[in-house]
């Protein structure tokens, strides 16, 4: 998968073809898609979410330039799948899920598998994590029609976030905002992909 | 007159039904896909023609049997092919990747052909009584026009549970009067009929399902969410749904650190529509996110004080927004009756000074009619961002008529203007931004605003991340406006263009040659004559859309448009398909080239100028299904009586080709009055618009049964075979009738009218023979 789907479409990022190579996909789907763990699509997880193509997950977390001491947060934790490839690379992944039975799968799930340094909670990601902020990247997994405002406050100057924006069953672009060490923030379209929604927008 | 009397009855259940299904499978569906649905169950007409031809010998003789046994049996069916077709789980995204949706869709058509099958089977069958056939024709569509009419006050007063119940009691009452008119007996037909009914009348109906594709699917995912309005009516279903977690705020800045209010989202059929500003703290500082949108650009440019006119209601939010923007007045044009109910009933939903009396005046009228009644100075008109993101990405509404941003509207709007006044036209950034570009050139025509291959002064445009704003001035932007508007985008990180830096573009300036998708755009700029803003794809891209990967073509396609071609090439297909099987034998006069294509042209013709001048009737008609109605219930009626008394005329040549000749001039005066009828006062035109009609419908009513009556031999054979190629090419012909008006716009559904009635005419001497 990681040569044929990710590494063959330009992922250079050695750490991150690491991680993708390391995370076990097909744990973190429902059994009655197992057998499609590693086709290159995203597999529904119930609750109407998704896990993301695999080709998605390592280029939304090459395009944030994690750093071993990176905390990041990631808003709709879904599988848990996009916070274990993160936490491979990173120190801390603090992740909310709107779902809590999700939430609560996802937890169990990751700490299974040992994945320490990730940390679940179940509520709206929409307003972030404001005590364990700022954070060095953002990485939000579902799309939506604008940035919330909440996450930019909790971004680090010089910190990345990436969002899908846009609406579901279409079109979304996937948007990278660099916010600048002055506090000023930069947006710039990167490819258009497809997301189910953040809800509530 | 009792079997008269049955037909009428079992043709108005049966187009009763028909209104009934699209509209409740439009709340599982998307609206495009359900058209694909119903146009080729619809194809039940022409089936039971072939059906007919190998067993007219069997039904014909005993028709006093099989006439009450298939209008009962279309009673019975009627309800459980809904629950069927209802509870087929489709995914229409899917169908161009998945081919298993090709069977669901396949299962969904079949379940549906059902009681079309059975009513027109039982609806031909008083066609091959020679000396009656005008008469039983006539009172076919009489009672078609009698479904219209029932389907609109179905929908206004009962719950969509329980819609389908009228059709299954209308068609059973048919029975029932057919049973009378062969055996007598009333009593005892009518006890029976009614005891037979009882479990399908009362039987539960199951609560309306969304379909995975429809927003509020998502919206009642939301913990805590919950329905608190719900409004059903002829324009489908108003809902609004809290949650705490509902939050919009579609293209804010990203400077933008404060909150957002408490909100609420508002659904037609289950697609997102609008967002609610729930009450909140007196400070109003909560609004303070509808600054930093580009839909704040035109304040900038306006005055304090200013008036304001904005297209539509939606939630509300703009009305709020423009409230604080220190506006004197808002008058908003609101075509949809069911949003001035939900304004009224639910005062609770919005914050309480927005309706505070001389600040807004709620106008439920059609936008054009609006402007130019001259009643409204203003000093903008706002076109809000329509529809959401994900629909307009989609396309789902490339094939539906837009008459407020066609050439005409939007000129009208501007007229509406105080002299400093100015047209706001929100959007939805789309990548290619087909639908900017198409804006850009619907302003090129409009006098005065483009001149010598670039702009005037009175253009701007205002951008961020995902929305945009037009904004057209009476006169020229001043370099105090335009600092002002500077300062607005700078603070916010919006990019303003100027009317210097805009271009306008065509297909073929679009993107490099090496993109497979260049010049497969059309961005011709709608007019009324081809009222489709949001259609930009050609159908010269569906080799790319057959040739392209899965990844390049899922993003690009119009839903819209593809689901109206798919409708056409399924419905042509199968027609083809079945005219082959069921054509009758090389002896037969039937099988003459004449009488195929008289018939064909009959079926093609008589859709083609009813769907023409229910398109037509949409700049003055809205919303869009009370415009159908309200022009396809005259219609039904006048060619009913057109066709009745062609049962009671002599067939004479000349005369009756006169008929067809006269059928053109009346079809055309029909489409350009209802061009004038904006400047007529709301009363009289619907008076008018159904006089009309009357002349072209009545005369279109005649030639199908003027052909059938004249058959003197063979009559058995020709007559379900007529009634088959007629059923089959109605279908065709409304298919191509959608393709052809947005593709070639509405002139050329004329000419192939014309075309149509003028082939009739010539082949009629050669039918008759």
């Amino acid at each position: 998968m990681v040569r044929r789907q990710i590494e063959a479409r330009g992922i250079r990022d050695k750490a991150v073809l690491e991680a993708m190579q390391e995370v076990p996909r097909h744990l973190f789907v429902p059994e009655k898609v197992r057998s499609k763990s590693y086709d290159d699509r995203p597999l529904p997880i119930g609750l109407g979410q998704t896990i993301s193509q695999p080709y998605i997950v390592a280029f939304m977390t090459e395009l944030l330039q994690l750093e071993p001491d990176h905390r990041i947060f990631e808003l709709g934790t879904g599988s848990g799948y996009q916070a274990a490839v993160a936490s491979r690379i990173v120190k801390d992944v603090f992740t909310v899920e709107i779902y809590e039975e999700l939430a609560v799968s996802a937890a169990q799930r990751l700490a299974e598998l040992g994945y320490d340094n990730v940390h679940v909670k179940g509520g709206d990601g929409y307003y972030g994590w404001d005590e364990k902020a700022p954070f060095d990247a953002i990485i939000v997994t579902a799309a939506a029609d604008h940035i919330p405002p909440p996450l930019i406050k909790q971004l680090r100057p010089g910190g990345r976030l990436i969002i899908p924006l846009g609406g579901p069953f279409s079109v979304q672009q996937l948007v990278l905002v660099e916010k600048g060490t002055d506090g000023s923030t930069k947006e710039r379209s990167i490819i258009p992909v497809r997301f189910v929604p953040l809800l509530g927008h | 007159m009792l079997l008269s009397l049955s037909v009428f009855l079992l043709s108005a259940a049966v187009l009763y039904y028909e209104i009934v299904v699209v509209r409740l499978l439009a709340l599982s569906h998307w609206q495009p896909f359900v058209t694909l649905g119903i146009s080729t169950a619809l194809l039940g007409f022409g089936i039971s023609g072939t059906i007919l031809m190998g067993t007219r010998n069997i039904l014909f003789p005993k028709r006093r049997i099989y006439y009450p046994l298939l209008a009962s049996l279309t009673a019975l069916s009627l309800r459980p092919v809904l629950s069927a077709a209802g509870n087929l789980r489709l995914e229409p995204g899917l169908i161009i990747r998945d081919p298993s949706q090709w069977l669901n869709l396949g299962l969904l058509v079949s379940v549906l052909f059902i009681p079309f099958i059975l009513a027109s089977l039982a609806l031909a069958l008083p066609l091959l009584e020679k000396e009656t056939v005008g008469k039983y024709y006539g009172w076919n569509l009489a009672g078609a026009c009698a479904g219209v009419v029932f389907a609109l006050l179905g929908m206004e007063h009962l719950d969509p549970s329980r819609l389908a119940i009228p059709a299954v009691v209308i068609s059973a009452l048919a029975c029932s009067v057919s049973l009378v008119h062969y055996y007598g007996k009333p009593l005892r037909y009518g006890g029976l009929t009614i005891a037979l009914l009882i479990p399908f009348v009362l039987y539960p109906s199951k609560p309306i399902s969304f379909g995975p594709y429809k927003d509020i699917s998502y919206g009642l995912l939301l913990p805590g969410s919950r329905v608190v309005l719900e409004e059903w009516g002829t324009n489908g279903m108003l809902q609004v749904v809290l949650a705490p977690s509902i939050r919009s705020a579609s293209g804010l800045s990203m400077r933008y650190r404060g909150g957002l209010p408490d909100q609420g989202a508002l659904y037609r059929d289950g697609d997102r529509i609008g967002t609610l500003i729930l009450a909140g703290d007196e400070t109003d500082k909560d609004l303070d996110y509808l600054q930093w949108q580009t839909a704040a650009a035109p304040y900038h440019i306006l005055m304090p004080g200013a008036k304001v006119a904005l297209v539509g209601f939606d939630g509300g939010e703009e009305v709020v927004r423009a409230r604080v923007h220190e506006v004197a007045r808002v008058a908003v044009v609101e075509p949809d009756e069911s949003i001035g109910r939900m304004i009224r009933n639910h005062p609770e939903l919005f914050r309480r000074w927005i309706f505070s009396p001389g600040f807004v005046s709620l106008v439920l009228s059609d936008v054009r009619s609006f402007f130019l009644s001259g009643t409204h100075e203003n000093d903008a008109v706002i076109y809000p961002i329509s529809g959401n993101m994900a629909s307009t990405s989609a396309g789902i509404s490339g094939a539906a008529e837009n008459y407020e941003l066609t050439v005409e509207g939007v000129s009208a709007a501007l007229g509406t203007l105080s002299p400093n006044g100015l047209v706001a036209i929100a959007g939805w950034n789309q990548a290619p931004p087909t639908g900017r570009w198409k804006i850009l050139n619907l302003l090129t025509e409009i006098p005065g605003l483009f001149k010598d291959d670039g702009f005037t002064g009175r253009v701007c445009l205002v951008t961020s991340w995902s929305t945009h704003m037009f904004l057209i001035k009476n006169r020229q932007f001043t370099p105090e406006e335009l600092s002002r508007l500077s300062k607005f985008c700078d603070s916010r990180g919006f990019s303003l263009k100027e009317s210097g830096e805009l271009a306008t573009l065509t297909s073929g300036q679009i993107g490099s040659t090496s993109d497979l998708w260049a010049n497969t755009l059309d961005l011709r700029p709608p007019r009324d004559n081809r009222p489709y803003p949001w259609h930009t794809l050609k159908v010269s891209s569906l080799r790319y859309l057959l040739g392209g990967t899965r990844e390049e073509v899922f993003p690009r396609i119009e839903w819209g448009f593809f689901f109206l071609i798919m409708t056409l090439v399924l419905s042509g297909t199968i027609a083809v398909i079945l005219l082959v099987i069921s054509r009758p034998g090389g002896g037969s006069p039937g099988a003459s080239i004449p009488f195929f294509l008289y018939f064909s042209c009959l079926g093609i013709g008589y859709m083609v100028f009813e769907i023409l001048l229910i398109k037509r009737s949409g700049i003055v008609l809205a919303p869009p299904a009370v415009a159908a109605a309200y022009v396809l219930a005259p219609f039904l009626l006048f060619s009913g009586l057109g066709s009745h008394t062609a049962g009671r005329i002599v067939i004479h040549p000349i005369r009756t080709r006169a008929v067809f000749l006269l059928i053109i001039p009346c079809g055309y005066a029909a489409y350009a009055a209802l061009g004038f009828m904006v400047s007529i006062s709301g009363p009289a035109r619907l008076f008018l618009i159904p006089v009309l009609m009357a002349p072209a419908a009545f005369l279109m009513g005649m030639p199908f049964p003027l052909a059938l009556k004249s058959f003197s031999t063979r009559r058995e054979t020709l007559v379900p075979w007529a009634w088959a190629i007629s059923g089959y090419m109605s279908v065709v012909g409304s298919s191509l009738a959608g393709v052809l008006a947005v593709t070639s716009g509405f002139g050329a559904l004329l000419l192939l009218g014309t075309a149509c009635y003028l082939l009739a005419a010539l082949l009629f001497g050669k039918v008759v023979r």
